[in-house]
């Protein structure tokens, strides 16, 4: 495997280099933050259903009394099958949702990562569990002491456990803003300053028009008006003159952006 | 080509490939009908199926690529593309001219069949397709190719380490907290660490002085009263002042590091306190009006609990009716001071002082992102936070619990294991701080890009 700070190579046994988007440690500990509210809800919610249940049937108090004559026969050892019962569930909702949804849990799909092996394939039963009861490890009092700094320290942020259990976390993929751009008309087309324009154009000046584009509704008025005006100089840096196109710096880069992506070669 | 930009767009993925033979002349046609793929590459690539050829054939080209692989022996599925797949944006990494920067497998092929954007082919004109495949109605000629477009240049806006400075997510802005930090550890906790170390440097030399020269508390009593008072007066406020200026200054200089490193340069820790030191004024001043305007707001929430007290007590005959607006009221000072949070940052980056500087964190912290929740920047801000509460108490536990085991282990020497364990949470509390301190310059830019474009304005100020 090779990599760069944020992408890993995984060579699969077929040699077929697949790239993977490494997730950053915040993203995982906001993944982690959400399966634990959803899971302390699940208990809740689960301890609350079984509370209404005990006392429409009447059995809160004989139930009651049971488990106080189990604490005086077991003491302390109670807590003991309570600690299991709750590792089983929290432990058992990361197993269970990483083997069936493919690496996801419902916090990580939120946050669009998900858990794979290392050499690309998707997690297997064992590699989550494995990974899962590192946990125990990584974890102290619901918080990562351990396992924050080994992510810290590993340039792909693996905690112990996928340390163990040979696994990744990555990127699912990225947000694409949509560009709206008006259609371009023919007689626009044929317009010879946006022609000579787009001719002279890079790749990074068609990706600066195409993100200011995507993103300008969102920018204030002023500053909106002044980046059309500075990416327009930029990307008409070579050409003679951009003449009265220039008074609507915004409606030319639309169809400057439109040309071009015809103009390229594609299906 | 007017209608061509309405049309929709459809996902081609190739699924299956009879044998061997097939193999072969699928990746011949691919290859020559694309600009970015070598046959060879088209072989290797075929060895794990599915493909996502294609994610935005038009109905007419997906009609024409699925004729063509048919006949040769590939089995393709073809569906509408959504509409995200479709937009523009992923345009930009789909316009592949040149195919030596393309790497060998630009993909991330998920279980569900979605490729990444880059996973597409570019067939270099729609003829060579006809030729291979059935005939179709005569097309207009493409017209030319702008001729430099190069996806070396610039595609991404500047950042450091491989990291655009682009929006980011909420999630997104810790990851690159975590990544600021990682990478330049040791500078950040050497910005951080000095005010300390001169503090701990003075106390010594003073303890050494005095040892030296035999002075004691005791021997206070001998010296005269105005010698007192004109020290008192003097240089206990110098100190102080002194302290004061070296903690801004620390502060300052963490704040110009990591934006110099954010913004993808190299930083030296003197540079950041030189950087600083010219705005140190400005920086203690302004910082001075943050705390009047605190306490301001704090006294405009005691007088209107005031108010309140008497208003209720002539309404509902008892003043203590008003008790139910105190806590409303006693966020007034808390949210003033969350909403001025970013004037260091302004100071120090933008060199705009005082009431401006205020003034600006304020309307940064005003209106909302676009994207998933949380939208508003103010509750970004307050939930950043709160996550990096929950971190720094993670940080301080990473050195608690060393620190707790070594005075546990020498339980004889209590002054040994109480310096260590005092010395281990002063430099847990010391990276927490370095973290939180990252994390609101990396909200600071990141509220300027999505604000004012601040990305695209270096971008189109960037030099070729």
């Amino acid at each position: 495997m090779k990599e760069n700070p944020q992408i890993v190579t995984a060579e699969t046994p077929e040699q077929v280099g697949l790239q993977f988007h490494l997730a950053g440690i915040g993203t995982r500990f906001i993944a982690y933050l959400i399966d634990k509210l959803i899971q302390t809800g699940m208990v809740l919610g689960l301890t609350l259903i079984a509370l209404l249940l005990l006392i429409l049937t009447g059995k809160l108090t004989s139930v009651g009394e049971f488990l106080v004559r189990l604490r005086d026969s077991l003491g302390w050892w109670l807590i003991a099958p309570a600690i299991l019962g709750y590792e089983i569930i929290t432990k058992g909702y990361f197993i269970f949702f990483e083997y069936l949804w493919n690496g996801s849990t419902p916090g990580k799909r939120s946050q669009e990562i998900r858990v794979i092996r290392k050499d690309g394939r998707p997690i297997s039963f064992v590699a989550a569990v494995i990974r899962n009861i590192f946990r125990a490890v990584d974890i102290l009092g619901e918080i990562y002491p351990l396992g924050l700094v080994v992510m810290f320290i590993d340039s792909r942020n693996r905690r112990l456990g996928d340390l163990v259990a040979g696994t990744l976390v990555v990127r699912e993929g990225e947000l694409k803003p949509s560009v709206i751009c008006t259609p371009l008309e023919e007689s626009d087309t044929a317009d010879a300053e946006i022609r000579n324009v787009a001719l002279e154009m890079t790749m990074g000046d068609y990706n600066l028009v195409r993100r200011f584009l995507a993103r300008r509704d969102s920018l204030g008025a002023d500053y909106r008006r002044d980046l059309a005006r500075q990416i327009l100089e930029r990307v008409s840096r070579r050409s003679v003159s951009i003449g009265e196109q220039s008074s609507d710096p915004e409606a030319f880069l639309e169809k400057l952006e439109t040309l071009c992506r015809r103009e390229t070669k594609e299906i | 080509m007017g209608e061509e930009t309405s049309e929709a767009l459809y996902t081609v993925i190739l699924t299956k490939i009879q044998d061997e033979e097939a193999k072969k002349k699928v990746a011949e046609t691919l290859s020559r009908v694309t600009t970015n793929l070598p046959a060879d590459k088209a072989s290797k690539r075929m060895e794990s199926l599915p493909w996502t050829l294609t994610r935005r054939a038009t109905a007419k080209n997906a009609e024409r690529l699925v004729r063509v692989m048919e006949r040769l022996g590939a089995t393709v599925q073809v569906s509408p593309s959504p509409a995200e797949a479709t937009s523009p944006e992923s345009v930009g990494t789909q316009v592949v001219l040149d195919p030596t920067l393309l790497p060998e497998a630009q993909t991330a092929v998920s279980d569900d069949l979605s490729g990444t954007p880059g996973d597409a082919i570019v067939p270099a004109s729609a003829s060579s397709v006809q030729a291979e495949g059935q005939p179709s109605p005569p097309q207009q000629s493409p017209p030319p190719v702008p001729p430099e477009l190069n996806v070396k240049d610039g595609p991404e806006p500047p950042g450091g380490d491989g990291f655009s400075i682009e929006p980011l997510s909420f999630g997104g802005i810790l990851d690159r907290t975590f990544q600021i930090c990682r990478r330049h550890f040791w500078k950040l906790f050497a910005i951080v660490v000095i005010p300390y170390l001169i503090v701990a440097a003075l106390a010594i030399s003073v303890s050494i002085v005095a040892a030296v020269v035999g002075f004691t508390l005791q021997a206070l009593g001998d010296v005269s009263i105005w010698v007192l008072i004109a020290a008192a007066v003097t240089l206990i406020p110098s100190i102080i002042v002194a302290i004061i200026a070296v903690f801004y200054l620390s502060q300052g200089a963490l704040i110009y590091a990591v934006s110099v490193v954010h913004l993808g340069r190299d930083i030296r820790v003197g540079d950041a306190y030189r950087f600083v030191l010219a705005r140190l004024v400005k920086f203690v001043l302004t910082s001075v009006l943050l705390v009047i305007v605190i306490l301001a707001a704090f006294l405009i929430a005691v007088l209107f609990g005031v108010v309140l007290f008497f208003i209720s007590k002539e309404i509902f005959s008892s003043g203590w009716w008003s008790a139910i607006t105190w806590l409303p009221l006693s966020l007034i000072p808390f949210y003033a001071s969350f909403k001025l949070l970013l004037f260091d940052k302004i100071v120090i980056i933008e060199d705009i002082a005082y009431t401006n500087a205020l003034k600006r964190s304020w309307d940064l912290l005003t209106g909302k992102a676009d994207g998933g929740w949380p939208r508003g920047y103010f509750l970004r801000m307050i939930i950043l936070l709160f996550l990096f509460g929950l971190i720094s108490i993670t940080i301080a536990l990473v050195f608690q619990i060393p620190a707790s085991i070594i005075a546990a282990l020498m339980p004889e020497s209590w002054i040994v294991g109480s310096v260590v364990q005092h010395l281990l949470s002063n430099i847990g509390g010391l990276i927490g701080g370095i973290f939180g301190g990252v994390c609101l310059v990396v909200l600071y830019y990141d509220i300027r890009s999505r604000k004012e474009g601040f990305d695209l304005t270096m971008l189109a100020q960037q030099h070729e």
